[in-house]
């Protein structure tokens, strides 16, 4: 089946038939040079034409299985080549759709643990009271009402100082857990709840509930402030409200959606 | 094409692509790949195809042109690799003579090299030749005439009268 590559000399006369006559026949096409006729002629002559058309047939059944097998590998490498083509594509396309739909991600997902590069940690849980009574875990981006009662409970993995605030659409910044004018010692330790419960104002629209605990007694006016600079920027909306970047402190926060 | 033209046109012509790949190239593995490049092209130019000529005879110009292309590539390619890897094996005459064979048709002008390949591996007569590349037959004897000494002069073969 296989041939060497010889450039030396030809292994027909020139007044054979060539392999491209041969292969067409074997494909079933019928050559116009020469003709049909003349092709049969030659044939019933010459024993090697003869012969060599005989190979060319037995060269089709004998190439199926090397056929599949490129075949199959081929399949593989197109596969490959294909997600190595789209990858740069989709990373794109999902560095878009990531960028897109980042408000309303951080809308939905939870906040609940930001901190500093020494692995300690901050988490804010939110318990709801609704007017019927009924008791339930906030979930981020979750729907409260004007009315509604509000505790907060902290899992915090060092002692610290506290501050839970919350940032609205009004551009107010309202402390909700602190010790007077300051912030609030916490304990090393987890689901710690906090104090008092919050009724919710009449103010209508998201909320976002931020837990910042510093490990050094801290100014509460410093955060106070940097609420208000979080909200400016956001341009009052509190699901694209950036965190706070006090040095030392961990925050944790979450937005709920306040409705009638 | 629907799938079932497509497996048609492989079980038709796929041993034919093969053969003359796995000759052209010297081997199974480049020659099953050639086979699939050369039916992706068959498949993506077919609804222009306008059947001027078989499409047995438009699959060996693909087919050539395809091999000489992977020829020239492989030759660079395969020289880069020299100079990093120097071999440490002998080299056998055969494997000497195969890659004498393929700079010889890297070096030389494709026209050149597709008469040679129509003229000595298809045993293609020198009018068949003229009229698959739409050259005249003086051409075709032209081109054959540089081809061989020019392989003389580089692979030492014998002087062959042209037919």
């Amino acid at each position: 089946m296989r041939a060497e590559l010889n450039f030396s000399k030809r292994l027909r006369d020139e007044s054979c038939l060539s392999d491209l006559v041969l292969d067409r026949l074997v494909a079933g096409e019928s050559p116009a040079r020469p003709d049909p006729a003349a092709v049969e002629q030659h044939l019933g002559s010459c024993a090697v034409c003869s012969a060599r058309l005989d190979e060319l047939r037995r060269d089709r059944s004998l190439a199926a299985p090397m056929l599949a097998a490129g075949r199959r590998r081929h399949t593989v490498l197109r596969r490959r080549r294909f997600l190595l083509a789209a990858a740069p594509a989709l990373l794109a396309a999902a560095a878009t759709l990531l960028l897109l739909l980042m408000p309303r991600l951080r809308e939905h997902l939870p906040e609940r643990i930001k901190g500093g590069g020494n692995g300690a940690a901050l988490l804010l849980d939110v318990a709801v009271r609704h007017a019927d009574g009924k008791v339930e875990a906030l979930q981020p981006g979750g729907r409260v009402r004007p009315g509604d009662m509000v505790r907060f409970i902290v899992s915090t993995a060092r002692p610290g100082h506290l501050v839970i605030m919350g940032l609205d659409t009004a551009g107010k910044v309202t402390v909700y857990v602190a010790d007077g004018e300051a912030p609030r010692a916490i304990d090393r330790g987890a689901r710690q709840v906090m104090p008092g419960s919050i009724v919710l104002d009449a103010t209508l629209g998201a909320e976002r509930l931020v837990a910042l605990e510093c490990d050094l007694r801290f100014n509460l006016a410093d955060a106070v402030d940097a609420g208000r600079r979080q909200l400016d920027r956001a341009s009052r909306d509190p699901r694209r409200t950036g965190p706070l970047g006090l040095p030392g402190c961990f925050e944790a926060a979450m937005v709920m959606d306040k409705r009638e | 094409m629907d799938q079932a033209s497509m497996d048609a046109l492989y079980r038709t012509y796929g041993s034919m692509v093969l053969r003359r790949a796995r000759t052209l190239l010297g081997d199974d593995h480049a020659a099953q790949d050639m086979v699939q490049e050369v039916f992706m092209k068959a498949i993506r130019a077919f609804p222009g195809f306008r059947g001027e000529s078989s499409l047995t005879t438009w699959l060996y110009q693909v087919t050539t042109n395809h091999c000489l292309n992977a020829i020239r590539d492989g030759a660079r390619r395969r020289r880069a690799l020299e100079r990093r890897m120097p071999a440490e094996e002998p080299i056998s005459s055969s494997a000497e003579d195969r890659v004498g064979v393929e700079e010889l048709l890297r070096q030389l002008p494709r026209e050149l090299c597709e008469v040679a390949i129509y003229y000595y591996v298809d045993q293609m007569n020198q009018d068949e030749i003229a009229e698959l590349l739409g050259i005249s037959e003086r051409t075709v004897r032209n081109r054959l005439k540089e081809f061989r000494e020019a392989a003389r002069e580089r692979l030492g073969a014998p002087e062959e009268a042209a037919g």
